[in-house]
């Protein structure tokens, strides 16, 4: 009932998706398995975790940028699951020396006693306890089923947009238009899995990306385009992300210009 | 996206122009890095989830900007077409997608 047809046009790979009586992705390739640290020899993600920083000035910028400055500096996976006004307008006011980067991001959270932070399958996971608590939260909703095999990691977030929209009865076609992520393909088998887990799931596999809730508190519970997004950890993706999220709540912001994460700055290995 | 020579930020904007299948949602806005030679470094990937049955078809206006500045869209040697955006039209025969056409236009 299902197919994937790749569409055989010039400079971009376009994929048209019929969807039948359920929703599945068939495998088509090969599956692989994630990488993990079960030899003993510690991931690039691990390695990244512990990076020393000898000074971290974040006096000046919200949580959000200088969560980002640490991730995008240390090439670390990221899930931002919940984002609330304090993350993106409330100066962390903090300075740390001596610290890993794990220890960085923590000391980050503990300024902010909505969130947590979660550093296991393989990327930095920060949430909030009481949105993983609302049922209407579509980030919780289970997906009864989801099939991927050796895709584009933004696009098996798409797939994952799709399969919520199917699981909660949304009805009309769901266009996409997204950049690729590029690295690692991915392949996931999940069966009566959470939203937020498989997107977790992705972007673990991937090694290279984050993923990013675009909608305020109030907008979780409605089926809408931006719910999500994926983006690559290549530099760039790093100020989009920071306004992107900064503009969910216009009023009570303003642009602080951080020095760059790639320049000798304030960190210093 | 040829022509710059530095790193640059690429990002798109589509609109609908014709639907006849009611959309349910749009997940677009996406953005690129480029490379030093000005190519995107990842492709745009495009497609529609249609539900079972239906008969209709979508036409989408994209355009770009690089660095927050709007740039024309062309083929090059394919065709040699030229525009400010592309249109994009997506067909689906109960349930079932084509592949979309998509071209750009002045």
């Amino acid at each position: 009932m299902n197919f994937a047809v790749r569409c055989p046009l010039t400079g971009s790979k376009y994929w048209i998706l019929g969807i039948g009586l359920f929703f599945t992705i068939n495998c088509l390739l090969l599956a692989q398995t994630a990488g993990s640290a079960e030899s003993g020899v510690p991931t690039s993600f691990e390695k990244g975790l512990h990076k020393q920083i000898s000074i971290f000035d974040a006096r000046q910028g919200s949580f959000v940028q200088n969560l980002l400055r640490i991730v995008y500096r240390f090439q670390l996976p990221l899930a931002l699951e919940y984002i609330n006004r304090q993350a993106v307008s409330e100066p962390s006011g903090i300075v740390l020396r001596g610290v890993t980067a794990r220890q960085a991001i923590e000391a980050l959270v503990q300024r902010l006693p909505e969130y947590r932070v979660s550093f296991s399958k393989g990327l930095v996971d920060k949430y909030s306890p009481k949105a993983r608590a609302d049922n209407s939260n579509l980030l919780n909703a289970i997906i009864p089923r989801l099939d991927v095999s050796h895709m584009d990691a933004a696009m098996a977030s798409e797939m994952v947009f799709d399969a919520l929209a199917a699981a909660t009865g949304s009805r009309g076609p769901i266009f996409h238009s997204v950049a690729g992520a590029g690295g690692k393909p991915v392949t996931i088998r999940v069966r009566q899995m959470k939203v937020y887990e498989i997107l977790n799931k992705i972007v673990s596999i991937q090694g290279k990306s984050v993923w990013v809730v675009s909608v305020p508190p109030n907008g979780l519970s409605r089926l809408q385009g931006n719910l999500w997004h994926l983006y690559t950890l290549d530099p760039a993706s790093e100020s989009i992300i920071a306004l992107r999220l900064r503009s969910l709540f216009p009023s009570s912001t303003r642009a602080v210009n951080l020095p760059s994460a790639w320049s000798t700055g304030d960190y210093k290995l | 996206m040829r022509g710059w020579k530095t790193k640059a930020t690429a990002a798109e904007q589509t609109s609908l122009v014709t639907d006849t299948c009611n959309l349910g949602s749009a997940r677009d806005s996406a953005t690129w890095s480029t490379d030093a030679n000005g190519i995107m470094t990842t492709p745009d990937y495009l497609w529609i989830f249609f539900p079972s049955g239906y008969n209709c078809y979508q036409t989408y206006n994209q355009q770009f900007t690089v660095n927050s500045y709007p740039v024309l869209i062309t083929t090059g040697l394919q065709n040699g077409l030229t525009g400010s955006h592309n249109v994009i039209q997506f067909t689906a025969s109960n349930g079932n997608g084509a592949c979309p056409t998509i071209y750009p236009s002045p």
